[in-house]
């Protein structure tokens, strides 16, 4: 277990890391903004959706993981489709920082409250008919209608004198957004629950409706009875005193208080493990979960201790290996990324048969050896020898039908050569590189390199050859 | 006194046998004067001599000249393609001076560098002469 655990841990990248994390965010930032909305709890049902799938298909539950692919999708269509006027009250958010990093989005000052709570019980005492809209997180607009634009501050004698004149603003609700009566007049969406009290008017139907289509809390004062209630996710609650209101209206608003703001920030903290948790989750299964084959032909390294005997041939010098492990490893391994060598322990010449075994290779963790071809190769092992060699001018090209080439010189003529002794047994001359012909007409001088087998090196420090050429025309005597 | 010269016979045979060793230790002498590569022989002389012939002259000739040979003996001349053996032959040689020359016909296929060892009848190296033959 523990070695599984080293193998997923430790071929963590930076890259990975970041991945976990940004996608950790975009789950918060959604939880944040839909948390309380229908929307949130369509997504959480897709969630579970989506847990199904992946148990079907890593149980072999193959025609269920297919069923549930097509459901995923087509849930997420009606999730689109149904939602559509919450999610465009989301990006229609003022500023766009608060889809990224704002926690709450208040929608009214609580210096404000005071105002507004003595104006709402001061309404009931009077009884008169008042709907206020403090809207939550999401915006209202997609699903009011109506309404006169006021944008003005909220101060009680303003509110009671909107619902207490006999004016056509008196009627509908208000909105109080940013500190400000918005707009009033407003008219509301009607609950179409039948299973409504019959003492309720269609001022709680009103209510009821908005709170069932959004986050917004709705203050309703009674004509007839004179109660105060609130209307907050599809329910109504009836309110007895301010400090109750206070509290509702505060808890809506986001508190400020220290021991509330404590609350949330905790709360907040514990969703983004869970965010957290999740997306790390999800993404070992992708990542790690799916298992894949690859072949991949790797050069053989041979490792010999003795300075005395030199490889002469490897056969083959590259074997081709099938690998297993995490598909995503899989893709971006190399030949780089793999080593095979061979640790000789014979060190006199010769011709030696080794097995490959997972012995022999060095793998990345989590990737396993399937198939080794061929599994076998032979090493020729060559005793290292100096031998003196004659070196030869090598010329190449045309040469000019008029032109002797005469006599040559090289300096040095002789040049001690190291390297396989079986090798330099066939061998009794070095060549020079090819001295081009073509364009010789008189006597000169060149200077060239050697033209060495890769197995072989001179002793001397002997980089360039001097080649000296006496050249005689046809035409003289 | 029998004694005597019987000892000094030893010795002149044991000496006489030393010389005749030493003589053959040495072998019968003779001395390389001219060895050239050229494209022709024309009235036992070799005519274009080079190191560098193009394959389009078709034959190239081998050609040295001994003298001091003390009796009558041979050579060979063994011809190389890149190290490799590709013709040998052999040569006579007669007191006390003597030419003589050996050829290989060439062909396209020949292009690269070659190399004449002339050795001797017991084959130790005398001289190496290398060219090329080239377009």
């Amino acid at each position: 277990m523990n070695k599984l655990l080293n193998i997923i841990f430790s071929t963590i990248t930076v890259k990975d890391v970041l991945d976990i994390l940004i996608n950790s965010y975009i789950l918060f930032r959604i939880y944040v903004l839909f948390y309380g909305t229908a929307i949130f709890r369509a997504l959480i049902g897709l969630v579970l959706l989506f847990v199904c799938q992946r148990f079907s298909s890593y149980t072999g539950l193959v025609m269920t993981s297919y069923i549930m692919q097509g459901i995923i999708t087509v849930a997420l269509f009606v999730i689109i489709i149904g939602f559509r006027h919450e999610l465009r009250g989301i990006l229609q958010t003022k500023k766009i920082g608060d889809i990224f990093w704002r926690v709450k989005i208040k929608r009214i000052k609580k210096s404000n409250l005071h105002d507004l709570i003595e104006s709402v019980f001061s309404l009931s005492e009077k009884k008169v008919g008042a709907l206020i809209v403090i809207p939550g997180k999401n915006s209202v607009n997609p699903f009011v209608s109506g309404g006169t634009k006021i944008d003005s501050l909220i101060r009680q004698e303003l509110i009671e004198s909107i619902f207490m004149s006999k004016g056509p603003l008196h009627d509908g609700a208000i909105i109080l957004e940013d500190g400000k009566i918005k707009k009033a007049g407003v008219v509301l969406p009607l609950s179409e629950k039948e299973d409504l009290p019959a003492y309720y008017g269609t001022r709680h139907r009103a209510a009821l409706g908005l709170s069932e289509v959004c986050d917004a809390l709705v203050i309703l004062v009674s004509e007839e009875r004179g109660t105060v209630s609130i209307a907050i996710g599809g329910e109504i609650f009836q309110i007895y005193d301010k400090k109750d209101l206070h509290l509702i209206l505060n808890s809506h608003l986001g508190d400020t208080a220290k021991n509330k703001s404590n609350k949330d920030y905790i709360s907040y903290s514990f969703a983004a493990i869970i965010c957290f948790l999740i997306v790390s989750v999800v993404w070992f299964t992708f990542t790690r979960g799916q298992t894949s084959f690859a072949s991949l032909n790797v050069p053989v390294e041979i490792m010999k201790r003795s300075s005395n005997v030199e490889i002469v041939s490897t056969t083959p010098n590259i074997i081709k290996l099938t690998l297993t492990g995490p598909r995503v490893i899989l893709r971006s391994i190399t030949k780089n990324d793999v080593d095979l060598f061979v640790k000789l322990k014979d060190q006199e010449p010769g011709t030696y048969l080794y097995d490959i075994t997972e012995k022999n290779i060095s793998l990345p963790p989590g990737i396993k050896v399937v198939k080794i071809d061929p599994s076998r190769i032979r090493i020729k092992l060559d005793k290292i020898t100096t031998k003196l060699l004659p070196v030869q001018v090598d010329w190449v090209g045309k040469l000019q039908k008029d032109v002797l080439i005469t006599d040559v010189r090289v300096l040095p003529d002789k040049v001690h050569v190291i390297g396989p002794k079986t090798l330099l047994k066939s061998i009794s001359t070095i060549y020079t590189e090819k001295v081009i012909v073509d364009d010789i007409n008189k006597s000169g001088e060149i200077s060239v390199g050697l033209k060495l087998d890769p197995a072989l090196r001179v002793k001397e420090q002997v980089k360039r050859i001097k080649v000296k050429y006496f050249v005689k025309k046809k035409e003289e005597p | 006194m029998e004694l005597i010269v019987e000892k000094n016979s030893h010795i002149k045979v044991s000496l006489m046998v030393f010389i005749l060793f030493f003589l053959y230790a040495k072998g019968f002498s003779y001395q390389l004067t001219t060895a050239k590569l050229c494209e022709d022989i024309v009235n036992g002389q070799p005519k274009y001599s080079s190191v560098v012939f193009p394959y389009s002259i078709k034959k190239i000739y081998c050609y040295t000249l001994f003298d001091q040979i003390e009796k009558e003996t041979f050579i060979y001349h063994q011809w190389y393609f890149k190290d490799k053996l590709v013709a040998k032959i052999k040569l006579k040689l007669k007191p006390p001076v003597w030419a003589t020359f050996s050829r290989i016909y060439i062909r396209e296929t020949d292009i690269g560098p070659w190399r004449v060892e002339i050795v001797d009848e017991n084959g130790n190296l005398i001289h190496i002469l290398r060219f090329s033959v080239v377009k």
